[in-house]
């Protein structure tokens, strides 16, 4: 690795089964995990639902974190899988007699049921691989190869992805530079 | 030197990025002061890069991340580690003390039912215990009023009968059965619902089952594990 992971040593604490390290690494990757969720599914209440089924997995899985990607990266691919996940279990329940599905529902109430904007409608346009590779590629800085690590493809597949994407969300939200920065 | 075909996507992306060598970055600059349509397509790339570099990071809500804690609390390993300490956080002080309240007062209330004095302590002892350490076997969710004696209802059969089976349980988790056996299912593991507040799992450790139903809400469905 070029550079020393900044989790490091909170990671091996954590590994260690040390409970508040890991709480701290949960502070500090929430809300970019949560953007990741939350730009991916459109809804926040789905992003929260993936967010905490990631940092649970994570939990769960720790001892199998080598330290041979960063420990962000590692992160992003377990929320970006909770996502698809939980993408997939909403779908299979939409589906479900509404009297049969007891879920109660503890998430937040107040929080809005989907996104809007302009820029977030652009996304949802964008057929999966595309979406989650630009959102990592220009919402979070990733660089391509940590994307190709979290999305197990080739960097070049990468590339082709948030090129397509970037050209695509330009023709949605109109082609001026700059951009439309309405997201909410 | 002119170019005489366009640069490839990848150049392109590159271009817009800041990633191309020196000599390169320049063929391209003189490529594209002749070409429009490259032209328009880096202005595109540049549009697209930044609408998404200017929309601001979104805060999980508070009331989510403490969820996230309650979770670690609940589903999270038995690391047997010297080490481990427990996050405890306001809103779960709340919860856990809120479940102690509940089984003191029920246990002395059915000791005065019973009147039998010399037994209210030691029982409630047990309630006390039994709260503080969250029922770690359930997979939480289970509201104050389950925690003590009075939880242990006959609505289930089929989970009390479940119950003699030498079932090892890993939590309750909302249903319906169909719905946490399908989840089950989809991670390869042999499940089956066994009544209508029942599903077993055979031949799959705890911590499989546990990572199965990561995410899914508490409820009533009682997941257990059958070696």
């Amino acid at each position: 690795m070029p550079e020393r992971d900044p989790d490091e040593a909170l990671v091996r604490r954590a590994q260690r089964g040390d409970r508040l390290a890991f709480e701290r690494l949960v502070d500090r990757h929430q809300h970019r995990l949560y953007t990741l969720a939350a730009r991916v599914l459109g809804s926040p209440n789905d992003a929260a639902d993936a967010v905490q089924e990631a940092l649970l997995r994570a939990w769960l899985r720790l001892d199998r974190f080598r330290g041979e990607a960063r420990f962000s990266t590692w992160l992003y691919r377990i929320c970006v899988n909770a996502a698809h996940d939980v993408r997939d279990r909403r779908r299979e329940t939409a589906g479900l007699d509404a009297t049969e599905n007891e879920h109660p529902d503890v998430r937040d109430p107040f929080a809005e049921r989907e996104l809007s904007g302009d820029l977030q409608r652009a996304l949802e346009a964008l057929e999966e691989p595309y979406r989650s590779a630009v959102v990592l590629a220009d919402v979070l800085g990733c660089s391509y190869a940590e994307i190709a690590e979290i999305m197990e493809v080739a960097e070049g597949t990468v590339k082709s992805r948030v090129f397509r994407a970037r050209i695509e969300l330009a023709r949605r939200l109109g082609t001026r530079e700059g951009g439309d920065a309405s997201n909410r | 030197m002119m170019e005489t075909k366009h640069p490839a996507d990848v150049d392109l992306l590159a271009y817009v990025d800041d990633e191309l060598p020196g000599a390169r970055r320049s063929e391209l600059a003189d490529h594209l002061a002749t070409c429009e349509a490259c032209t328009e397509t880096i202005d595109r790339l540049h549009a697209g890069r930044d609408a998404l570099r200017a929309a601001p990071l979104m805060k999980l809500p508070p009331t989510m991340r403490e969820r996230v804690s309650m979770t670690l609390d609940r589903f999270g390993p038995e690391r047997a580690s010297p080490v481990r300490r427990t996050y405890v956080s306001p809103l779960r002080l709340v919860t856990v003390l809120a479940s102690v309240a509940v089984a003191l007062v029920l246990v002395v209330t059915i000791a005065d039912l019973a009147g039998d004095g010399g037994g209210e302590r030691e029982a409630g002892g047990d309630a006390t215990a039994q709260a503080e350490r969250g029922r770690p076997g359930e997979a939480g969710g289970a509201s104050p009023s389950e925690t003590g004696a009075a939880a242990e209802s006959a609505e289930d059969e089929a989970a009390a009968a479940g119950a003699t089976r030498a079932l090892a349980d890993v939590g309750r988790v909302a249903g319906p059965p169909r719905a946490v056996v399908a989840a089950l299912r989809r991670r390869g593991l042999d499940a089956d619902a066994e009544g209508p507040r029942l599903v077993v799992v055979r031949g799959a450790s705890e911590a499989d089952v546990r990572a199965a139903l990561t995410g899914r809400p508490a409820g009533r469905v009682r997941v257990a594990v059958e070696p």
